[in-house]
Parts: structure tokens; C-alpha cells; sequence
């Protein structure tokens, strides 16, 4: 199985040392990106999510008071304890990441044309000038930017956030990666731009095997997005399973319940809103075993007391106590709400 | 329209830029809010959406005074809004509260939660003797689901919905009739988001109070809003019971907003709608409609005349040659 | 990925992290242990010296330091070192007491123009910006030329010279807290202009007032003894150590120690009080943490 992956991540840690000990930030994560496929890492701020993401591009290792460990195969070579130079190679042609704030990803003074060409004589594609305008501008072009030429010149502060994003992506694809990390992609952008962006994406897994490992809070871009979901909580992943398994019935309270906390606007859902109680707890201060267990509406006393070991069911792996209960429908969730605190 | 809490009519808020001495231009103008009427009959609730740089937030201000309007009139619980000034307007401010996107924002870092809402108390003279405050606090805490021990606790030292309800706490502390909600939910986790929201809902139900919700998240205002108005470019292009808005839009401009709105069900239908380029600038609006370059209905017309609001149906006003039906 | 940005990431990693950070803390707590010296003396100068600074001794003139006096004797043979001692109480009060003065004008002028804005804070800032045009020691020159010499009057005229500073940066300040969301939250709730004023605004530019004045204690200390080098400041009975510098430039050929000393003194005094202004800079931003 691992050597079909394209990207395989096992026991990732990431702690930090904190004035009195060390936090785990990432506990454990293990999962895979197969060639071509798009895998969305669901969870809500804090959860480690977008630390996954810098740590599989090796961003993590020059943080004193960050440590991380376990294995991250990519195209079945090692990445961990490469050498910077080795990684900076990967990172350029291999895989390549694009970030929440377009206009902060660019910098300010250069010129946006010369940001897409840095990435592309970063991969050795040095030519002619004329030569590499074109080809920035055909790359360009397929990212959906119209008037290449024009834009090529521009600042990035003279082009919208959408249109930052594109050349993000530009920039990411310049190197051809196999691999591309999305970290909340669209989330700057308004509705309207973040369809565009998700088309854009799209588009390139189809038309080019893109792999992607789209990071996102929002479950609608899930949804619309994802081959596979992992869902990430304090820490850790508590879910894994196929888009179209987990929508209609998520095997973890807190996937299940982040699904029927947002209110959806295709249907009217009248009246209160399924919230979960509290609120996600800091790495500090994670409760003792499964993290979810004080705001999880089905808990058992066994769930305050021993950490759920990842369970496969069918197509699912789900670390709960629960999760068969979930399953087969015998547990419901949130029918009178619990006090919030 | 005596029903009518608040009704503002042709609001207009223009930013003149500085002009560069040059440049032999004529002064650029931001038209931020460019004419927009709204109404908010009491005890419900009015959504307002649109996307960035649409005026939505500029909108918030005017009504909340923050900002003076260019011209226009605000009509609040029967008195002449804008006329208000000074000493009155401070005291009368109390019936109209806001809750801003950024609770770590809008609290002082320095206060603690009960020198928060004293404050509040405070200024409208509401503070009971020094025995009953801390008793007034904690209820106040308890009505927004916070224990009393908040009281004591610094912004820095809650949780983003904790901080999100003391502000809440706050704004109706004062007994208002009527909130604005800017991107109220919008910088919340999505566990927490749905707290907040379930939240308003009940303190509407029980105090009457009336909303005005901006967002850019249109779920969030088919769940809370009564009636929806659509702002595109400084204007509302479409009104309608939120019902009908959601169901049968009429103008392009609603039809792709709705349709860009990714759902959390992989097998919900698509409707392939999406609009190409991005929003245009305030500064340099397009002739006619301010929508037609992206429009996938624009014809000659949209580039000569501009559309008014029309009536659809009952209570339902697109801005558009071409509605959808 | 360029040669550059490797150097500075090599810096990053071995010259920082193991030296430049207990590097900084020793200097956090020399500054710290050097100024407790300084405020010894002012406040208990008998401790430190036996001598009396402005004793006389005909036969003890431009001795050498060790030579029976710590740091040696002036020209009329007092000991450089008693009247180190005996200095640092005027100049620490001048120190002191102008920042507070200069503090407390410019941070108020500054803080109610940033908030009120408007044409008030129009005029008074251009003419903080001419006033800002002169040098802080040319301003403290033109006061003090003006005044009767006295020690209360010097006070005065390097206070007044720190005021356009303070109000500059502290209307900036003011102007930065005043458009931040919760300012506008007050409004909303109905809190009077002056409560905000009071309960929002000052307390929230109080850190830098605090830092800003810090630092200025040490200008103010320079430009005190500049003026005393200069002849200008109080004329008799208070000991000043620019006023020893002054005294000790006819000899600098060959009794160097009489110009020396206080300069280095002074000198040690403001690098001191930077560097625990910087500290407390670091301390009162939560954002670097």
C-alpha cells in the first residue's frame, strides 16, 4: 500500500517547549496522499492543521523552541532530517504550498512577473528573457489570469486578493510539483473569488494528476472539494474517511458535530442550530483521554480515562470509544443541548 | 410605516481621495454606500450581505453614528436619528448597540470583564448601589451562558467565544431595541459560531430586541435574517423575506452569490454559475449597471441605463433589466 | 536563497540563540546593578566617600588616580571620586524631574490632541513641529539663557525641551489607540469622550510613555552636563559632573582623569538607562512576546 502513495505521513509530533514542559501540538498524525487525489485536513483553530502542512514541507526546523518527529515520505524518499539544501529542492519542484493571506505570500517591492520567474529559474529553467516572459505568461494564462502581459508588470498591491492568490498558485505550479499543500486557500477571498479559486484548483488535479492537501475550516469547501477528509482535533486526528462516507454519516461526535453546526444555506433549518458546547482546548491544557471527551455529548466514563486507539470500520478509521454506536445509528446527538461553559 | 424601528432613506456616504497636486485629474470619489434605503420593522431581523468593499460595514457605521453620512436620513424609534448630537446623542446611543467581527478588538485590554459592562452601566445611569453591581454583572454574565467568575477576568484570559459573549453582555446591558451585528460570528470557530448564533436568537426571543446582521456568510443570514437585502458596489441590488430570497432569487448578481456558496454535502446539486473577474473598484464605477461587466445576462441596456429597484412581488425588489423569474 | 539570507540565518541560529541572549541579560543586570550605584550615591552619598567634595587641599592638587585618591584629584585637590559621588544627586534629580515635567506636558498635549483631533490639535502640532526642528540641547539653551541660574530654573528649561518629543509620539500614539475597536465600542454603549478618554485612551499609551521617559532620562542627564560644560545652569554651590568635565579641559594634556571620569560616568549612565529602557520596552509589548 504505502508505495502507491504519493505522500505518506506516519507519527508526525510536533511539540513546544513551553516555561514548564512541553505541549503536543501535532500528537501522532498518520495518514496519505495518493497521486492525483485531493484530501481536505478539516478542524478548527488550534487543532494543528496548518502545522501539519508546514511540517510536511519541512518549514517547522528551524524553530528552536518547536520540535518534530516521525516520517514523512514523499514520492518514497524521506524527507525528515534532510539536509535545508535537499529540502529547499523538494519544496521547489516537488511539493509546493500556498497560504491563507495571497497578498502577505508576495513580496510588496517585486514585481509580480519576477516573483513567477524566481520560482521557475529556482527549478533551473534558466533561458532567454523573451523566452521566460512567455512562458511566465502562458503560466499565467492557465492559472486564469487574463492580460498576462499586463499583470506581469504589476505590484502586487495594484491586483485584487483573488487575482494574488492566482499568481500564488503560479508561483507554486512554476516548479511542476506532484504535491500541493493548500493552507486555507480562500479563505480571504469573497464567495464569489473563492469559487474561481477552488474551480482553479480543480481543474489541475484533473488536468495535470495534481495531488492536494487542501487545509480548510470550512466543511461547504470540503464538501465540494474532497476526495478523502481527515478531521483534526486538539491535536490529533480523530477521523478519517471518504468525502461522500463522512458527510452522510461522520463516525466521530466531533466531525458529526461540526457538520450539523454550520448553518447551511440550501436548506432552512429553523429554530436552534446543533452547537457544541465549550470551546477547543489549548495544547496546555488538553484533557485527559480523548481530548473531546468534556464537550462530547455521548461520552462514556471510560473516555475521561483512556485515549481511543484509531478503529477501522469499513472505510473509516475513527479514534472513539463510540464510534460503532455512531455508526449503526444507535446514538444521537445533541437532542437537548448541554450547558455551555 | 409606524411598525418601522429603523428606516434609512437614500443614504449616501462618498470618500473623496486626496488628489495628487500632479496630477491634473479631477478628485476620485469612493462612493463606499451610494444611496441605500433600509427598514427594520421591530423585533426582527435584517440581513445584509454582500462581499468585500460592498459598503455593507460603511453601512453599519453610518446607522451606528460612528461615521457621518454624506447625505440621507435616518428615521430610529420614531425620532429624526441624524438631528441627534452631543450630550443627546450619547444618551440616546443606549438603544442602539453594535457587536463588531473582532471581540479581542472591541474589548480594552486593560478593563476586566465587569469594568466592561460597569462601564456600560455607567453611562446611562443603569449602575445600581455597590452592593447590587456585582449581582447586576453576574446576571448579565449568566443571560450570555458565562459563570460569574468571568467578572474578575481579563480579554486576553477567554476564549474567542467567551470574549465574543461578554460583548455581547455588554451591548445588552444597556436594554437596547436594536443591535447592529457586524460580522458578528464570522471570526469565530465553527463549534463556537453556532453557540453565538443559537445566542442571539434566544435574547431575540426574549428582550424583542431587532438586528441588523452584515456578513459575507450567507448561510449564517438564511439561518438568523427575516428580511435579506443584497449590496453590490454601494447599493442594494435585491430585497426579499429571506424565505423568497433564498428560494427564488431575481437578481444575476444573488443567483451566483448563492450558487458560489459552497454546501457541506458533496451530493447537493451544483448550479454552475460562477461569475468571472473580480469586484470592480468604488472609485470608477461602470456606466449603467454597476454589475453588467460580470454579469452573464448584461445587454446594451445595462451599459446605458441604470436599473432601479423594481417590485418583483410582495416585499421582493431586484435591481436588474433581466430578473430571474 | 541567496548567500545573504544564509548568512543571516547562520547568525540566527549559533550567534543568537547562544549568545546574544545571555549576552543581553548580563547587560540587562549590569545596567540594573550600575544604576542601583548611581542612586546610592545620590541618596546616601556619605556612604560611598568619607571626603567632603568641596574641601579644598593645596597640597593634594592633580594627583593621579591611586595615588592616595581613587580616581585622583582635581586642581585644587579635591578627590575626583567624592565629587563623582556628591554630583549624581543634582543630576538625577535633573534627570527625574525634568522627564516628569517634559513627560507630563508633551504626553498630555500629545494624548488629548491625538484623541480630540480637529483644528486645536492642527495648530499645537505645527508648532511642535517647529519646536521639533531644534535640537533638544538648542532649545534647553535658549530656555535656560532666559531664566535666573539656578537649579529649579535648569530643571525647568531641559523639561520644557523634552515636551515637543513626548507630544509628537505620544499623539501618534493616541491617534493608534483611538481608532482601535474597542474606543469605538465605548461610543456605541454611550461612555462620555472624557471616560473613554481617561479609562481607554491614557491607560493604553501608557507604555510608551513609560519607555519614552526612561530613555529620556539619559538625554535630559547629557544635556544637563553639557550645559554645565558650557558655564550655563547653576552658577554656585551645586556640583555638577559637567561642570567637572569643564573644569578638568585645561589640563586634559596631562592630568587626563578630571575630564575623564565624570564623561565616562556619564557616558555609562545613558548606555545604562537605554538598555533597561529597551528591556522594559520588550516587557511592556505583549506583542513580542
Amino acid at each position: 500500500m504505502p508505495d502507491e502513495q504519493l505522500l505518506s505521513v506516519r507519527d508526525l509530533r510536533i511539540s513546544y517547549r513551553t516555561g514548564t514542559g512541553e505541549a503536543d501540538l501535532v500528537r501522532a498524525a498518520s495518514f496519505d496522499v495518493a497521486p492525483g487525489e485531493i484530501v481536505c485536513l478539516v478542524g478548527e483553530s488550534g487543532s494543528g492543521k496548518t502545522l501539519t502542512g508546514r511540517a510536511i514541507l519541512g518549514l517547522l526546523h528551524h524553530n528552536d523552541r518547536m520540535r518534530v518527529s516521525g516520517s514523512v515520505v514523499f514520492g518514497g524518499r524521506e524527507l525528515t532530517g534532510l539536509p535545508d539544501r535537499s529540502l529547499r529542492t523538494v519544496r521547489g519542484s516537488q511539493i509546493a504550498m500556498i497560504f491563507q493571506d495571497p497578498v502577505a505570500a508576495l513580496d510588496p517591492v517585486v514585481r509580480v512577473g519576477e516573483q513567477v520567474a524566481e520560482a521557475m529559474a529556482r527549478r533551473g529553467r534558466r533561458r532567454g528573457r523573451s523566452r521566460v516572459s512567455g512562458e511566465i505568461a502562458d503560466l499565467l494564462r492557465r492559472v486564469g489570469i487574463t492580460d498576462p502581459e499586463l499583470r506581469m508588470r504589476q505590484f502586487p498591491h495594484e491586483i485584487s486578493g483573488g487575482m494574488c492568490q492566482r499568481i500564488g498558485i503560479a508561483i507554486a505550479l512554476a516548479g511542476d510539483p506532484g504535491l500541493l499543500v493548500a493552507d486555507e486557500p480562500t479563505t480571504a477571498l469573497d464567495v464569489t473569488i473563492q469559487a474561481q479559486v477552488l474551480d482553479l484548483i480543480a481543474e489541475l488535479r484533473r488536468e495535470r494528476g495534481l495531488s492536494v492537501l487542501l487545509i480548510t475550516h470550512d466543511m461547504g469547501v470540503a464538501a465540494r472539494m474532497a476526495d478523502r477528509i481527515l478531521v483534526m482535533y486538539a491535536g490529533s486526528i480523530v477521523e478519517e474517511a471518504p468525502a461522500a462516507d463522512f458527510f452522510v454519516h461522520a463516525a466521530h461526535p466531533y466531525g458529526l458535530g461540526l457538520i450539523r453546526a454550520v448553518p447551511r444555506i440550501d436548506i432552512d433549518r429553523p429554530g436552534r442550530l446543533s452547537a457544541i458546547p465549550g470551546a477547543v482546548p489549548e495544547a496546555r491544557n488538553r484533557p485527559p483521554g480523548c481530548a473531546f471527551h468534556p464537550r462530547c455529548p455521548v461520552r462514556l466514563d471510560l473516555c475521561a480515562e483512556e485515549e481511543p486507539a484509531p478503529l477501522r470500520l469499513g472505510g473509516q478509521l475513527v479514534a472513539c470509544h463510540r464510534a460503532a454506536d455512531m455508526l449503526t445509528g444507535r446514538l444521537s446527538l445533541w437532542d437537548s443541548e448541554a450547558p455551555v461553559g | 410605516m409606524a411598525s418601522d424601528l429603523l428606516a434609512a432613506t437614500g443614504l449616501v456616504r462618498h470618500y473623496r481621495l486626496r488628489r495628487r497636486w500632479w496630477r491634473a485629474e479631477p478628485p476620485r470619489i469612493v462612493r463606499a454606500v451610494d444611496g441605500v434605503n433600509v427598514r427594520v420593522p421591530a423585533g426582527t431581523t435584517v440581513g445584509l450581505v454582500g462581499e468585500s468593499g460592498c459598503g455593507k460595514t460603511t453601512l453599519g457605521r453610518l446607522l451606528l453614528r460612528l461615521e457621518q453620512p454624506t447625505a440621507g436620513e435616518i428615521t430610529f424609534a420614531g425620532q429624526d436619528w441624524l438631528a441627534k448630537r452631543g450630550e443627546q446623542l450619547r444618551e440616546a446611543r443606549k438603544d442602539m448597540q453594535a457587536i463588531f467581527q473582532d471581540p479581542l478588538g472591541s474589548l480594552d485590554p486593560r478593563a476586566t470583564v465587569a469594568q466592561v459592562i460597569g462601564e456600560a452601566l455607567a453611562a446611562h445611569g443603569m449602575e445600581p448601589a455597590k452592593s447590587g453591581r456585582a449581582d447586576k454583572i453576574a446576571e448579565l454574565l449568566r443571560s450570555v451562558g458565562l459563570g460569574p467568575d468571568v467578572a474578575r477576568r481579563y480579554p486576553n484570559e477567554l476564549s474567542g467565544g467567551q470574549r465574543q459573549r461578554v460583548t455581547i453582555a455588554r451591548s445588552i446591558a444597556v436594554q437596547p431595541k436594536f443591535i447592529v451585528c457586524d460580522e458578528a460570528v464570522s471570526a469565530l470557530d465553527v463549534s463556537v459560531q453556532a453557540q453565538i448564533i443559537n445566542l442571539l436568537s434566544d435574547l431575540q426571543d426574549a428582550l424583542g430586541i431587532s438586528y441588523l446582521f452584515i456578513s459575507h456568510n450567507l448561510a449564517t443570514v438564511r439561518h438568523l435574517a427575516d428580511t435579506v437585502a443584497v449590496m453590490y458596489l454601494g447599493k442594494v441590488v435585491e430585497r426579499a423575506p429571506a424565505g423568497e430570497l433564498f428560494a427564488a432569487p431575481a437578481h444575476p448578481y444573488t443567483v451566483a452569490l448563492l450558487a458560489a456558496v459552497p454546501v457541506p454535502d458533496p451530493a447537493a446539486p451544483r448550479i454552475e454559475q460562477n461569475l468571472s473577474g473580480d469586484l470592480h473598484s468604488a472609485t470608477d464605477l461602470p456606466s449603467g449597471c454597476r454589475f453588467r461587466l460580470r454579469c452573464p445576462r448584461a445587454a446594451e441596456i445595462c451599459a446605458q441605463v441604470e436599473p432601479p429597484l423594481e417590485a418583483l412581488s410582495d416585499g421582493h425588489v431586484a435591481a436588474c433589466h433581466f430578473p430571474h423569474r | 536563497m541567496t548567500a545573504d539570507s544564509i548568512g543571516t540565518r547562520w547568525l540566527n541560529r549559533s550567534a543568537l540563540r547562544t549568545w546574544r541572549v545571555p549576552h543581553g541579560r548580563v547587560m540587562v543586570v549590569l545596567a540594573g546593578l550600575f544604576l542601583l550605584l548611581v542612586i546610592g550615591w545620590a541618596a546616601f552619598p556619605g556612604l560611598f566617600t568619607g571626603g567632603n567634595p568641596t574641601a579644598v587641599n593645596p597640597l593634594a592638587t592633580l594627583r593621579a588616580p591611586l595615588q592616595g585618591y581613587l580616581l585622583g584629584t582635581d586642581q585644587y585637590g579635591r578627590s575626583v571620586y567624592t565629587e563623582l559621588v556628591y554630583g549624581a544627586r543634582p543630576a538625577l534629580e535633573v534627570g527625574l524631574l525634568s522627564t516628569l515635567i517634559g513627560g507630563v506636558i508633551g504626553s498630555a498635549i500629545g494624548v488629548v490632541g491625538g484623541y480630540l483631533g480637529g483644528w486645536v490639535d492642527m495648530l499645537v502640532m505645527r508648532l511642535i513641529d517647529i519646536l521639533l526642528a531644534l535640537p533638544g540641547l538648542f532649545l534647553a539653551l535658549i530656555f535656560i539663557a532666559a531664566l535666573p541660574p539656578t537649579l529649579e530654573n535648569e530643571i525647568l528649561a531641559i523639561g520644557i525641551s523634552a515636551v515637543p518629543g513626548f507630544a509628537r509620539v505620544m499623539r501618534g500614539q493616541a491617534l493608534q489607540v483611538r481608532s482601535r475597536l474597542f474606543v469605538a465600542a465605548a461610543t456605541v454603549v454611550g461612555v462620555r469622550r472624557r471616560v473613554i478618554l481617561w479609562r481607554h485612551v491614557v491607560p493604553n499609551c501608557a507604555a510608551p510613555a513609560i519607555v519614552l521617559g526612561t530613555l529620556n532620562i539619559g538625554t535630559a542627564i547629557v544635556i544637563a552636563a553639557s550645559l554645565n560644560f558650557l558655564g550655563l545652569g547653576p552658577s554656585a554651590g551645586v556640583l555638577s559632573w559637567g561642570g567637572l568635565i569643564s573644569s578638568g579641559q585645561g589640563y586634559i594634556d596631562h592630568d587626563w582623569w578630571i575630564s575623564t571620569f565624570p564623561g565616562l560616568l556619564v557616558t555609562l549612565l545613558v548606555i545604562a538607562v537605554s538598555v533597561l529602557g529597551d528591556r522594559l520596552r520588550d516587557a511592556m509589548e505583549p506583542s513580542s512576546a
